[in-house]
C-alpha cells in the first residue's frame, strides 16, 4: 500500500512537471518567432480605418478614488477606434458623482437594447466633452453583470475588459487587436498581465518597471511569469487557451453575446467564459481561435499583505473550480480537441486537484520518511520533483521573459528575481496549495460570490509615484 | 537527480546571465552607432552634405539597416531618394540583397524592408518568389517590397494574393497601398469581376479603405451577384449614386440585419419621398442597429429633418420605434450645440 501511494504521488508530480516542461517548449518556440518580428514592431504603425473598434468596458464598484484617473489614461491608448463604457455597479461611493462632475456627464435617453439579460439599469450618462465615453448607472449586481450590461451598451464588433484600476500600455489595444486582422476566426485574445507593484506610474501609464521591496508581491512577480509566459502562451500554441485574464481580455460582442455573456454567479467570470466559449463554439463544429499575445500589455497591483494573497487565492480556486465544474462536457467530448482533451484534463488534474494532491503528497512522504516507511533515495526523489522541477520551471519562466522582453533592465533586478526563483519553492508554493485547498472546500460548500474586496496601495492612481 | 535538477537549474541562470551580457554589449554597440551616424543620416535627409564617419563595418550592417528603414518608413519624394542613394553608396544594396537569400528570419525581413524602400529592381525575381512562401509575414513584406519597386506591375502581380491570403494583415496591405492607390484601383476595377466572388469583399475592402470607388457597372454587378452576405454588407456601404437606388430597395427587407442597417443608411443619402414609409416601416425593426439607423437615415433626409422626427415621435405607438427616436433626437440636438441631451 505504501509503495504504491509512493509510485503514485511520484507519478504525480513527474506528470505535473513533464506537463509543464512541455508547455515551456512551446513557449520558447512561440517567444522565438514573436522575438524575429520585433523590429517590425518598432516601425511607426499607420491606422487605416479597416482595424475593427473597440469598447473598452470597465465595471467601477467603489471606485471614486481612482476612477478618473483610469478613465483619462484610456483615453490615451494608441488605437484608431475606440469607445470607453464605463459601468457603475450600484457603488455605495461617489463613483457616479465624480465621473459625471469630471467628464461632464449628462444623462442620455439610450434606446434600450435586447442582449443579456442584467440587473436594472438605472440610467446611461454620455459625456459632454468626450463623444467616446458613456457611463451605464446599474443596480449593483456584480462584475460579471456590470461586463454584460456594458456588453448590452457596446457599439463596437469588439469588446475589451478592463478592471478599472489597470494600468495599460499605451499600445495595448493594438497588440491585442492584431490576431482579428490576420484570423477571420478569432474569437479572443488576452495577453500577458505583470505585476505594476514597485513600478512607476505616472498619469495612469507605466513609466518605469521596477521590482517591489514587498516579499509576497516579489513571490507574485515570478509567479505571474510562469503562468503567463509559459502557462498561457504554451496553450495558446495549440489552441487550448483556457484562461483569459479579466484585467484585459478582448473578445467579439456577437461570439459573447451568442454564448450568452458573463456567467454572473461566479466568481471566476473570466475563465468560465473562456472555457463555455470552447465549449459551445467546439459543439457547434464552428472553427475559431483564441489567442494569448505575450507582450505585457496590462498591469496589475498586486496584494502586499498575506490575509488579501490569501482571499484571493481562495477566490481563485472557487472561480477555477466553478468554470470547471459548468463545462465538465467539453472534457474529452468528440469534438473537443486540444482543449478538451488537454487543457481541461490538465486543468482539472494539476490545477484543480492540485492542491489536495500536491499537499497529501508532501504529508505522506514526510510522514513515510520519518516513520521509515520510504527510503531516503525515495524520498529524495520526491523533493527533487517537488522542489527541484519547481525550482527549474520557475527559472525557465525568468529565462523566457530575459529571451524576449528584459522588462526588469538592472543586474541587481535580476539577482533579486533569480533568487526569489529559488525561495518560493520553500513555502510560498506550499502556503499557495493551501490556500488553493481552502478554495477547493469553499467552492465544495457553496457559498455566494461577490465582488472581491482587495486591500491596495494604488499603484495606478492618479498622476504619482509610487 | 538532486544535482541534476541543481546543475540544470544553473545552466539556466547562466544562460539568463549570459542572455542579458550579450543584450547589454549589443544595446552599447548600438548606441555607439546611433551617435556616430544618425547625425549623417539626418544630414542627407535635409539636403546638406553629411560628414562620413568612414566606411560602415560589418558588424554595423545591420544597425545602419534598421536605423535606415525607420527613418524611411515616415519619407517620401526627394528625401527618400537622398536616403537611398547614400544607402547604395555604403553598399547595403548588395548587403539586403545577401540578407535575403542567406541571412536568418529577421535579417531576412529587415532586407525585405529595405530592398522595397531602394526600390531594388534587381531583387525583384527573388522578391516574388518570397511573396509566394508560407511565411505570412515575410511574405507580405516582399509583395510590399514589389509594390514599392513598380506600383503598377507589383500591384498587378500580388492582387491575387493580397485578395486570397487570410494570413496577410489587411491593415498592413491598405497602408502599402496608399502609395500605390491609383495603380490598385487601375486593376482592381479592371479586374474584380473575374475575380471570385468569394475574394470581392476583400477586394472592397481594400478599396473602401483607401477611399477607392468602383466604375458603377462594376457596383451593380456586384450588388446582383454577390456571392456572400459580407460581401453585400461592404457593397452597400461603399454605394454612393442614385443609381443604385433600385438595389438599396430591394434590400430593405434582407434576412441579415447588416445588409438592412447599411441599405437603410443608404436611404438616408439617396431616398426619395417615396422611400419614407419604408424607411419609416425599420424604426420597427427587431435589431437595434436597424432601428438607430433608420432613425438616423430620416434625420438625413433633407426633406424630413429633425422638425419632421419630432413629429414622428410624438404620434410613435411602437415603444421601440418611440425610443430610437428619443435617442436619435437627443444626439443630433447635442451635436447641434444645444447644450445638452433632451431627455
Amino acid at each position: 500500500m505504501i509503495q504504491w501511494a509512493t509510485w503514485f504521488i511520484l507519478g504525480y508530480f513527474i506528470l505535473l512537471n513533464v506537463s509543464y516542461l512541455a508547455l515551456n517548449l512551446l513557449s520558447i518556440f512561440a517567444l522565438q518567432r514573436s522575438n524575429q518580428e520585433k523590429l517590425l514592431e518598432s516601425l511607426p504603425q499607420v491606422f487605416t480605418g479597416l482595424e475593427p473598434g473597440i469598447s473598452l468596458l470597465v465595471p467601477a464598484y467603489n471606485e471614486e478614488a481612482t476612477i478618473i484617473a483610469s478613465v483619462r489614461s484610456m483615453f490615451q491608448l494608441t488605437y484608431s477606434d475606440f469607445e470607453i463604457v464605463v459601468i457603475n455597479d450600484g457603488s455605495k461611493d461617489n463613483t457616479l458623482e465624480v465621473l459625471k462632475r469630471e467628464f461632464a456627464l449628462l444623462p442620455f435617453p439610450e434606446a434600450p437594447r435586447d442582449g443579456l439579460v442584467t440587473k436594472p439599469v438605472r440610467g446611461t450618462y454620455r459625456s459632454m466633452k468626450y463623444p467616446n465615453l458613456r457611463v451605464v448607472d446599474k443596480e449593483n449586481g456584480g462584475k460579471a453583470d456590470s461586463l454584460n450590461a456594458g456588453i448590452n451598451a457596446a457599439r463596437h464588433p469588439l469588446f475589451c475588459g478592463v478592471d478599472a484600476d489597470s494600468i495599460l500600455s499605451r499600445d495595448s489595444l493594438q497588440r491585442v487587436a492584431k490576431p482579428f486582422l490576420t484570423h477571420p476566426d478569432m474569437v479572443a485574445t488576452g495577453g500577458t498581465v505583470r505585476v505594476a507593484n514597485g513600478c512607476e506610474v505616472t498619469d495612469g501609464f507605466l513609466t518605469k518597471v521596477g521590482l517591489p521591496t514587498n516579499i509576497w508581491a516579489l513571490f507574485q512577480v515570478v509567479e505571474y511569469l510562469r503562468a503567463f509566459l509559459f502557462g498561457r502562451l504554451g496553450w495558446s500554441k495549440i489552441n487550448a487557451m483556457l484562461i483569459i485574464s479579466g484585467a484585459f481580455g478582448l473578445f467579439r460582442t456577437d461570439v459573447v453575446t451568442a454564448v450568452g455573456g458573463y456567467r454572473a454567479n461566479t466568481i471566476g467570470e473570466d475563465m468560465e467564459l473562456v472555457v463555455r466559449i470552447h465549449r459551445m463554439l467546439r459543439q457547434q463544429g464552428k472553427t475559431y481561435r483564441i489567442e494569448f499575445v505575450p507582450e505585457p500589455v496590462c498591469w496589475t497591483e498586486a496584494p502586499e499583505d498575506r490575509k488579501t494573497l490569501k482571499n484571493q487565492r481562495v477566490r481563485w480556486q472557487r472561480g477555477l473550480s466553478e468554470s470547471l465544474a459548468s463545462n465538465l462536457g467539453l472534457m474529452f467530448s468528440r469534438k473537443g480537441g486540444p482543449p478538451g482533451w488537454l487543457a481541461f484534463p490538465f486543468m482539472l488534474l494539476f490545477e484543480w486537484m492540485g492542491p489536495l494532491l500536491e499537499l497529501g503528497g508532501y504529508l505522506f512522504m514526510i510522514y513515510a520518511y520519518a516513520f521509515g516507511l520510504i527510503s531516503w533515495s525515495a524520498f529524495s526523489v520526491f523533493l527533487f520533483m517537488a522542489i527541484g522541477l519547481g525550482i527549474l520551471l520557475s527559472a525557465s519562466g525568468l529565462l523566457l521573459e530575459e529571451m524576449s522582453f528584459h522588462m526588469y533592465p538592472k543586474f541587481r533586478q535580476l539577482a533579486i528575481l533569480t533568487l526569489v526563483v529559488v525561495l518560493e519553492n520553500f513555502g510560498y508554493r506550499q502556503l499557495n496549495s493551501w490556500w488553493r485547498l481552502v478554495g477547493l472546500y469553499r467552492w465544495a460548500m457553496q457559498r455566494e460570490s461577490s465582488w472581491g474586496e482587495m486591500k491596495r496601495k494604488g499603484v495606478g492612481q492618479a498622476p504619482k509615484k509610487s | 537527480m538532486g544535482i541534476s535538477s541543481l546543475g540544470l537549474t544553473l545552466l539556466l541562470i547562466l544562460a539568463i546571465v549570459g542572455l542579458r551580457l550579450r543584450l547589454r554589449q549589443s544595446m552599447r554597440q548600438e548606441a555607439a552607432f546611433i551617435t556616430l551616424w544618425r547625425p549623417v543620416l539626418l544630414e542627407t535627409i535635409s539636403e546638406g552634405t553629411p560628414k562620413m564617419p568612414g566606411a560602415l563595418h560589418g558588424r554595423d550592417e545591420l544597425y545602419f539597416l534598421k536605423l535606415w528603414n525607420y527613418l524611411h518608413e515616415s519619407l517620401k519624394g526627394p528625401a527618400s531618394d537622398r536616403l537611398n542613394a547614400l544607402a547604395r553608396q555604403l553598399h547595403c544594396d548588395k548587403t539586403a540583397r545577401n540578407l535575403l537569400k542567406k541571412g536568418h528570419r529577421t535579417e531576412r525581413l529587415l532586407a525585405l524592408l529595405t530592398l522595397g524602400h531602394l526600390r531594388d529592381e534587381a531583387s525583384w525575381d527573388e522578391l516574388a518568389l518570397q511573396a509566394t512562401q508560407s511565411d505570412g509575414l515575410a511574405s507580405i513584406y516582399a509583395a510590399r517590397a514589389l509594390v514599392c519597386i513598380d506600383p503598377l506591375k507589383g500591384t498587378e502581380l500580388m492582387l491575387p494574393l493580397m485578395l486570397t491570403r487570410q494570413d496577410w494583415d489587411i491593415t498592413q496591405i491598405a497602408n502599402f497601398l496608399g502609395g500605390a492607390n491609383q495603380a490598385f484601383w487601375l486593376h482592381l476595377s479592371k479586374n474584380i469581376l473575374q475575380f471570385d466572388k468569394q475574394l470581392w469583399t476583400r477586394a472592397l475592402l481594400l478599396a473602401e479603405a483607401l477611399h477607392l470607388q468602383l466604375p458603377l457597372p462594376s457596383m451593380q454587378f456586384i450588388l446582383i451577384h454577390y456571392g456572400s452576405v459580407d460581401t453585400l454588407v461592404v457593397a452597400m456601404r461603399m454605394a454612393s449614386s442614385l443609381q443604385l437606388l433600385p438595389a438599396a430597395r430591394s434590400f430593405m427587407h434582407h434576412p441579415d440585419w447588416r445588409v438592412r442597417v447599411e441599405a437603410v443608411r443608404f436611404m438616408g443619402q439617396f431616398g426619395g419621398v417615396a422611400d419614407l414609409p419604408l424607411v419609416q416601416s425599420l424604426l420597427q425593426d427587431e435589431q437595434w442597429w436597424v432601428r438607430y439607423r433608420a432613425a438616423e437615415a430620416l434625420a438625413d433626409m433633407p426633406f424630413f429633418g429633425i422638425g419632421k422626427l419630432r413629429e414622428l415621435r410624438s404620434q410613435a405607438t411602437d415603444i421601440q420605434a418611440m425610443a430610437m427616436l428619443n435617442h436619435v433626437l437627443a444626439e443630433r440636438e447635442a451635436s447641434t450645440g444645444s447644450g445638452g441631451f433632451a431627455t
